[in-house]
């Protein structure tokens, strides 16, 4: 036996200092309630001395003191907190719960911070022929010592925990701790978690099949937390400064909560909802066309009052939005003022002009348009023609010219014509072009194709067969549409902009603590007693319950008189 | 001081009207006037009255015959019993003599504890008593006692000296402490004329009761013994460890009082009950034991006149 608190001359100097403490206000007269008789000489016959009466009146006395002696002393001992020793050591996995679900403060300062506080106490408390390692357990467990049994080394390996936001999955724990103490002297696993988490039955019955002696501490006493338990955005891709925003929560607990939910981009306030979160259950939001979402995107859950839950870890969760990609354009021409303000509307887009003299490689270049002009090599990036010259050859041929066409052939469905309404302009003459076989003529004029888009050596390329300053295109609506439609066309935009952080799936807002459903084996006692340093071994409890047990003894006694 | 509850208006005052008027019950006062104090002796005569005496005198009641001697009073000779017996027998006739009535209060400090006090309920009964003998012309003197005399009420005659008796009783409180030995050794060197004695006390001087009893019987006093029992001379109504006070001597005393001291408590009160009750039979002289949860009314109507104290 060894105590786990006080060394056995402080338990001296306490148990001396508790003695005389009882001594003295046993010694200490009681002030008695006063009361007149008519006689006192009545009284003394009653009182007559008795050799019996006397001896029990000090036998009462002296039990009344032992009974103190006895209660102090046991409260005493109970403080020294002993524990039992032996010289056979045995070997421990302390296994420590870092996951989310332990950073939740239902217990003062967390479920953590409790657990650590116990697997110290349980390092001083331990036999020290019993040598134990710590582990942290959290998504995946992490010796953070070797085993050993030098205190000062567990207690640094307890100090190297730190809280974890991922979840916690007990079965690759279970197993290192099963390799661990596989052919060891008394094994056993010392779980600190509060057990959100679940468990494969299988497991337990491969530990208490080798032999383990699992005995799990819980901490935590509730389940009130709610979580982002999804948050995803996506930008437009015709409009990358907007953005498309899911927000899913979920309420672990038992009880309705209506909690804030905040957006942020950036840092500044995007959005302000309140939900209404049934208990048990997620609810969705959808947010389109938010703007100034930028690089970052947060979403926060708050409850009544701004403040947050039990866990509070799980109350935000961020996306990181890739940037919107700009598109370097060449722009090759005389210059066009239609041309040119058409594509200044579009912000993502950084244009180039040159003269055709100047004209040299496409390098660097998302797409290059010619206007009123051809390059004698095609171009190695997507290009669109405007207007080319007759006698051009590439991509398509392009013919004689054409007076007064009209767009009375359109591929409404195709992709370049999306919002745009060619029907009713005017052109004052176009050239005809020549598509090849595989070539799409997306609008014509009778036989005359005005718009046609192809490949031509893995390039796309896009060929309008009029110049817009020859009609009345350029006026509407439809032009910048129709030239922003062919940029998309020619160099797409990422079809698919998440840029966006989904939490865990398979984490739970229910942090509700649990225990394993763990049967201890029957353990050889081939010593004649436990070999380990059990958290309920220590008989401090039953020191405890002795003593009051005493205490409850003798009040029945005053009471009930039985002693008089 | 409330002697007695009134219950109803009477037509015949007892005497002049006044406060006192209200110390008496008119259905007990009635009650009480056709009560009188026996005397199983008769003493001598002093004024006469409505008591016979032994003493053979010009009353009308026959009581015996005896001889002739000479010097005696022919006209007391029987003649028609000297005609059938020839022999000259005297009729003796009861002289109607008044009785001298004592009514000794101890009014020491044991007496005041209880609820009533035993002094009020001494009080009560002391003046039910002066009201019955005052009813039957006997004289009546009254006495408060403690280690002695400590005042007492010349003998009186009359109904309506009942509120002198009242003036007496009063301001009588209790104080000092129980000498019932010497109080009856004070009492009978200052009072020569014999009667009936009436002891109110609860007798709480163990080693003078005896002899304060037998020195008014050796003085040819004819003692009544009323000893007044409470409930809180054996029960002070704590438990626990308290420190008992003497209410006499203010001796103090720390004990445990648990139901076993209590009941040890009550059979030494019991067993000093008894012992009066002995001494009592055995020297003839007439003792009643009266809880002062019985009220006075039915002390003195029910169990004095059984007991044949009051007849």
């Amino acid at each position: 036996m060894e105590l786990a608190r006080l060394t056995l001359g402080q338990l001296g100097l306490l148990l001396a200092g508790a003695w005389a403490v009882t001594l003295a206000l046993h010694l200490l007269r009681v002030r008695r309630k006063r009361a007149v008789v008519a006689s006192l000489q009545l009284w003394e016959q009653a009182l007559a001395p008795r050799p019996t009466a006397q001896l029990l009146s000090r036998l009462r006395q002296l039990l009344s003191l032992l009974l103190s002696l006895c209660i102090v002393t046991l409260l005493a001992l109970a403080f020294a907190d002993p524990t039992r020793s032996t010289a056979d050591g045995g070997t421990s996995v302390l296994l420590i719960d870092a996951g989310l679900s332990m950073q939740a403060t239902d217990v003062a300062p967390s479920r953590l911070g409790l657990a650590l506080r116990r697997a110290h106490q349980l390092v001083d408390s331990r036999n020290p022929a019993d040598a134990m390692i710590v582990v942290q357990m959290d998504d995946a467990p992490r010796a953070l010592c070797p085993m050993t049994r030098d205190a000062a080394e567990l207690h640094a390996a307890l100090g190297a925990v730190h809280p974890s936001r991922a979840r916690t999955r007990f079965a690759p724990a279970a197993q290192l701790a099963l390799q661990m103490l596989r052919g060891t002297l008394h094994p056993k696993l010392l779980l600190l978690s509060d057990g959100a988490f679940s468990v494969d039955a299988q497991l337990l019955q491969r530990l208490r099949a080798s032999g383990v002696v699992l005995e799990h501490v819980r901490f935590g006493k509730r389940s009130h937390n709610l979580r982002v338990s999804a948050l995803a955005a996506r930008r437009y891709p015709l409009r990358p400064d907007q953005t498309e925003v899911l927000v899913e929560a979920e309420n672990g607990g038992d009880a309705l909560e209506h909690p804030t939910l905040q957006l942020f981009g950036d840092g500044q306030l995007l959005q302000h909802d309140t939900l209404e979160v049934p208990g048990h259950a997620r609810v969705r939001r959808f947010y389109e066309n938010l703007g100034g979402v930028g690089a970052t995107l947060r979403a926060q859950l708050t409850l009544d009052g701004g403040t947050h839950d039990d866990l509070a870890a799980d109350d935000e969760a961020r996306a990181e939005l890739t940037p919107v990609a700009h598109k370097h354009v060449l722009l090759v021409g005389p210059g066009n003022r239609y041309l040119e303000a058409a594509l200044l509307l579009e912000e993502y887009l950084d244009v180039d002009q040159l003269a055709p003299a100047q004209y040299r490689s496409t390098r660097g270049y998302d797409l290059v348009i010619f206007d009123g002009v051809a390059p004698r090599e095609l171009p190695a990036a997507p290009a669109l023609y405007l207007a080319p010259p007759a006698g051009t050859t590439q991509p398509i041929s392009v013919g004689a010219e054409v007076s007064r066409p009209y767009f009375d052939q359109q591929l409404r469905a195709h992709p370049l014509l999306r919002f745009v309404a060619l029907g009713d302009v005017n052109v004052a003459h176009a050239r005809r072009l020549r598509p090849a076989r595989d070539d799409v003529v997306v609008a014509s004029s009778a036989d005359t194709p005005l718009l046609v888009t192809g490949v031509r050596e893995g390039r796309r390329f896009v060929v309008l067969g009029f110049d817009v300053r020859d009609s009345d295109l350029p006026l509407r609506v439809a032009w910048p549409l129709l030239l922003l439609n062919v940029i998309e066309a020619l160099s797409p935009s990422p079809t698919q902009l998440p840029s966006s952080t989904q939490q865990d799936l398979d984490a739970r807002a229910d942090i509700a603590p649990h225990s394993l459903p763990w049967t201890p084996p029957r353990v050889a006692h081939t010593h004649g007693s436990a070999w380990w340093t059990s958290v309920h071994e220590s008989p401090w409890w039953l020191l405890t319950g002795a003593a009051l047990l005493l205490l409850l003894v003798e009040w029945v006694s005053y009471q009930r008189r039985w002693i008089t | 001081m409330r002697w007695f509850p009134r219950t109803a208006r009477s037509s015949q005052p007892v005497a002049e009207p006044g406060p006192e008027r209200e110390l008496f019950d008119e259905a007990f006062q009635k009650r009480l006037e056709g009560l009188a104090l026996m005397s199983r002796r008769l003493q001598s005569a002093g004024l006469r009255a409505e008591r016979p005496s032994k003493k053979a005198g010009s009353g009308v009641e026959f009581a015996d015959y005896r001889e002739y001697s000479a010097g005696d009073d022919l006209r007391h000779v029987d003649w028609n019993a000297y005609a059938r017996s020839e022999r000259l027998l005297l009729r003796l006739h009861e002289e109607e003599e008044d009785l001298c009535v004592y009514l000794l209060v101890d009014s020491s400090a044991s007496m005041g504890l209880g609820s009533p006090s035993k002094l009020d309920y001494a009080k009560q009964l002391t003046a039910a008593l002066a009201y019955v003998s005052l009813s039957h012309l006997d004289r009546v003197a009254l006495l408060a006692l403690a280690d002695g005399v400590v005042s007492s009420l010349p003998a009186m005659r009359g109904k309506q000296r009942i509120f002198s008796v009242f003036a007496f009783l009063r301001p009588l409180t209790a104080q000092g402490r129980t000498d019932l030995a010497a109080a009856a050794t004070n009492f009978v060197a200052a009072h020569k004329r014999r009667g009936v004695v009436v002891l109110v006390s609860d007798l709480y001087d163990f080693a003078g009761w005896q002899t304060a009893i037998s020195t008014l019987r050796y003085a040819k006093f004819e003692p009544y013994v009323l000893q007044l029992v409470d409930a809180s001379d054996e029960d002070p109504g704590l438990g626990g460890d308290i420190e008992l006070i003497d209410a006499e001597t203010g001796e103090a005393r720390a004990l445990t009082v648990t139901p076993a001291l209590l009941q040890r408590v009550r059979a030494a009160r019991q067993r000093h009950e008894r012992a009066v009750a002995a001494f009592c039979a055995q020297k003839q002289v007439p003792y009643f034991a009266l809880d002062t949860r019985v009220t006075p009314q039915d002390a003195v109507l029910r169990i004095l006149r059984r007991g044949g104290m009051l007849g």
